[in-house]
């Protein structure tokens, strides 16, 4: 059985705590719903730690 | 995570093929350096991980795992290099198959084919740090609170956490920096709003007011509110004009008369001073090569980070993986702080000038319209090109690198070519003589000049408002996630600086009771102090010896495993890592070890015997887990004295004549086996403060101790009227007592000739009866069943058996 370690996702759970509660402390700081929604699929979904997806997922631009 | 139960190790690192049994216990590798201790720490490593960090962390350009992890004459045959390694999974209570060569290191063959072991596994394959070296140890310790951050948050797999900081970081500052260039412009195109609306005082009343009356002027409904969707020009298209241009004498003079201020301000002694003061800081910039370099560098960097998006290089397409390629380039971009900051004083002073270069831009193209619109039409071409001039020193001053071009710009920001201003002149005196229009063409050039500007106005501020939004936002998400990530870090490093403590505290129980540690967070750092002795707390590094600072490094290091794994930590591999450490602190390092990570396997190196003693006293490794490379060639590797035949080698080496070579591995296997008795036997040695024992002094009192206790034994079972097993007692001792003589072990201290010393210069014939003597004599002291050496228990306080591990000897010593 071969294991492709390259593309595992390698969140470990310190940074999903972190992670998770930013992004409740974003709703509670009512930063709009679409936001949130769009970081926590860039950052907990797709783990995806680029500048360009970050921005894009704050700004929709 | 896992435990190791058993590895074999084929053409890999210093290893030629090499099978060891850790049963999932800890277990300890002894021997000199350059024994092959360490290649089974690397295969360990690799088994797991598919990596062995030291070829391939920092300082490791020149070797590489594929080059270089293959045996030295297999290293044209990657695929032979390989580590089969079995392990126990205790959190699924599986036990499981690795066999992984370097060919393909990312591939390995994992049996049983089972979706927990391999979801284990994967977890387990991006944790290399259960592999901890002395170096290792160091650079949590002694290292600067900036690279400790890194090493500790790599550790503890929180570089995400710093990455995501960065980035919204980054994303702040960008959108804020996105608010000067755009409130330039809203400010240039107020400015020119309030020209053309003829007010002092920028506000909706005046407005509403100049621009109703020529409303009034024009028969059309006042407007009652201004928002930026009114229309001052609100029904103007259905009313006629006889106006023959299209742009109104008054603003066109009054654009006219603002381009001529802004010129003089260019030209004046003002500007110049201000234009000189930044080329003297530019030009310092420039004069200075490591500056400039840092900064061009800096600067391509700060474009690199945008770019890299993917898993290679934007420059050379290198594969590497995005966080490594990231991590690259921020490291090196942390190196150019000051000339980031010497940069950002320079963009303060550059700021105004900037403002008034964009409003000369827009008027220069303004008035050089009003050119066209005129009969005859009247040639601005200078204005045009002026305006191109401008529009290029804008991009260049705000694009600062090179820094050569912005020193240009600043040098001709004063200097203005006399033909604009000759244009400039023509067409004021041009415009100027135009026949006055009357009230009403006059009201509606207004109107239309003052909506256009108003439209411009409401966009550019519609856009600073957006700006300012989007940075408002980016700084409140940033400001959110700091002090949130901060809050949870804090909390961690306090459980880890409190769980050190009481670690650190246990080894120096004695003299270090009252032991605490300082682990204080901040922006990408992470200080570390240590209280000396109630006297304040200073970094580890200031006071404490080297021996602490390496306790202190494998106590942050478990503190942090328990932390990151707790339950899972079960597998630490200590790669040497308490050299400097002595030998009573070792004991309580044991100890330690023992009592609070009883479900985590050890597998320790050393290359100090005593160190080795001291695991199997304490109990930290049980018989038969431990390992002693007796010595290491290139072409069969590691030879580990339990397990290699070594009267086999002598004799080989008699048949060759190598009498030489013989007499050196029977010194050193007599050696050997003696320390070994005589931490069994609990022998009387001739202590050495240096631990430097030589076979002369632990040989004799070995077999003199085993004798003793074998007389001791014999009374004791005939004191008990135990007949036989005296008389077996008797027998042993007898038979020992024959291949003592026959080994003259007796006259080792007074028959020079017999004295291991000499044996190098034995003939053949000599030396192989002292071989075949010894041989004999060591050979009886093993046990036939359990091929274990004799063992006096306890091993402190008063003697009462004397045993083997199967117990086929069990000789009581006790009245």
């Amino acid at each position: 059985m071969a294991i492709d370690i390259k593309k595992q996702k390698t969140l470990s759970e310190v940074p999903k705590k972190i992670f998770s509660e930013f992004l409740n402390e974003l709703q509670k700081a009512e930063i709009s719903e679409d936001i949130t929604a769009r970081l926590r699929i860039a950052i907990l979904d797709d783990e995806s730690f680029s500048e360009k997806t970050i921005k894009k997922a704050l700004l929709n631009e | 995570m896992v435990q190791a139960r058993k590895i074999t190790i084929k053409e890999f690192r210093g290893i030629r093929n090499l099978s060891i049994d850790f049963n999932g216990k800890n277990f300890a590798i002894c021997g000199h350096n350059g024994t092959g201790k360490s290649g089974v720490v690397d295969a360990l490593e690799f088994a797991l991980t598919g990596n062995i960090s030291r070829l391939s962390g920092k300082g490791t350009r020149v070797v590489s795992l594929k080059d270089h992890a293959p045996h030295v004459d297999s290293r044209n045959n990657p695929e032979k290099a390989e580590v089969t390694l079995e392990i126990y999974i205790p959190s699924i209570k599986k036990i499981a198959t690795i066999v992984r060569n370097v060919k393909s290191p990312s591939s390995p063959i994992i049996a049983p084919d089972d979706l927990d072991i391999k979801k284990i596994l994967d977890q387990v394959s991006i944790h290399p740090e259960f592999v901890l070296s002395r170096r290792e140890i160091i650079k949590y310790v002694v290292t600067t609170p900036g690279e400790r951050a890194e090493e500790v948050q790599a550790l503890l797999r929180l570089s995400e956490i710093e990455d995501l900081r960065q980035i919204l970081n980054k994303v702040a500052n960008s959108c804020s920096k996105e608010i000067a260039p755009l409130e330039r412009e809203r400010d240039s195109s107020k400015i020119r709003l309030i020209s053309a609306l003829e007010v002092v005082d920028f506000n909706q009343k005046n407005i509403l007011e100049v621009v109703n009356r020529r409303r009034d002027t024009l028969g059309l409904s006042p407007l009652a509110s201004l928002t930026t969707r009114t229309s001052l020009k609100d029904g103007l298209s259905v009313v006629a004009s006889s106006n023959q241009f299209v742009f109104s004498k008054t603003t066109a003079l009054k654009d006219i008369a603002r381009l001529n201020i802004l010129i003089s301000y260019i030209k004046s002694k003002e500007a110049r001073d201000i234009c000189a003061d930044i080329e003297k800081d530019l030009l310092s910039i420039e004069n200075n090569s490591d500056v400039l370099k840092h900064l061009t560098r800096e600067n391509f960097l700060r474009s690199a980070l945008l770019l890299i998006n993917d898993d290679f290089c934007p420059v050379c397409d290198t594969e590497l993986s995005l966080e490594n390629l990231k991590k690259i380039v921020e490291a090196k971009l942390k190196t150019f702080e000051e000339v980031k900051s010497k940069r950002t004083a320079i963009e303060i002073k550059l700021s105004p000038l900037l403002s008034i270069l964009d409003e000369l831009r827009s008027l220069l193209l303004t008035v050089a319209n009003y050119g066209t619109q005129v009969f005859p039409v009247i040639d601005t071409g200078r204005l045009r090109d002026h305006y191109k001039i401008i529009n290029d020193r804008i991009i260049k001053i705000e694009a600062f690198i090179p820094v050569a071009d912005t020193i240009k710009e600043i040098k001709e920001f004063s200097k203005f070519s006399n033909g604009v201003e000759i244009v400039v002149n023509s067409l004021e005196v041009f415009i100027g003589k135009l026949p006055s229009l009357t009230e009403k063409d006059n009201a509606r050039e207004y109107l239309t000049i003052c909506q256009e500007r108003f439209s411009a106005f409401n966009s550019n501020s519609a856009k600073l408002a957006q700006a300012k939004s989007r940075a408002s936002l980016s700084s409140k998400v940033y400001e959110i996630y700091s002090n949130k990530s901060t809050e949870i870090l804090d909390n961690i490093y306090k459980e880890v600086e409190s769980n050190f403590s009481e670690l650190y505290r246990i080894i120096n129980s004695h003299d270090e009771g009252e032991f605490t540690a300082q682990l204080i967070p901040s922006t990408g750092k992470l200080g570390f102090d240590v209280n000396f002795y109630g006297r304040g707390f200073f970094p580890p590094g200031a006071y404490h010896s080297e021996g602490h600072q390496d306790s202190m490094g494998l106590c942050l290091y478990l503190a942090l495993m328990n932390h990151l794994l707790g339950n899972g930590f079960t597998l630490a591999v200590l790669d040497d890592v308490l050299m400097s450490v002595d030998s009573g602190h070792r004991r309580e390092v044991c100890n330690l070890l023992k009592s609070k990570f009883p479900n985590t396997q050890f597998i320790l190196t050393t290359h100090d015997r005593v160190w080795l003693t001291h695991m199997s006293t304490v109990g930290l490794i049980s018989q038969g887990s431990s390992l002693h490379f007796r010595d290491w060639n290139v072409d069969s590797g590691p030879a580990d004295w339990n397990k290699v035949d070594v009267w086999q080698k002598i004799y080989d080496d008699l048949d060759k004549d190598e009498v030489k070579s013989a007499a050196a591995t029977l010194r050193d296997y007599l050696e050997f086996i003696s320390t070994e008795l005589c931490h069994r036997l609990r022998a009387k040695v001739e202590f050495r403060g240096d631990a430097q024992f030589q076979l002369g002094d632990l040989l004799p009192s070995a077999m003199s101790c085993f004798k003793e206790l074998l007389i001791r034994g014999e009374s004791i079972a005939t004191s008990w009227k135990k007949t036989e097993e005296a008389e077996k007692i008797r027998k042993i001792k007898d038979n020992f007592n024959l291949l003592v003589t026959a080994s003259y072990l007796e006259q080792w201290q007074i028959n020079k000739a017999i004295h291991c010393n000499e044996w190098a210069n034995f003939t053949k014939r000599d030396f192989i009866p002292v071989v075949d003597a010894f041989k004999s004599l060591v050979n009886f002291l093993f046990c036939n069943d359990c091929n274990g050496l004799p063992e006096v228990v306890p091993n402190r306080g008063e003697r009462e058996v004397l045993k083997c591990n199967c117990g086929s000897m069990n000789i009581n010593l006790k009245k």
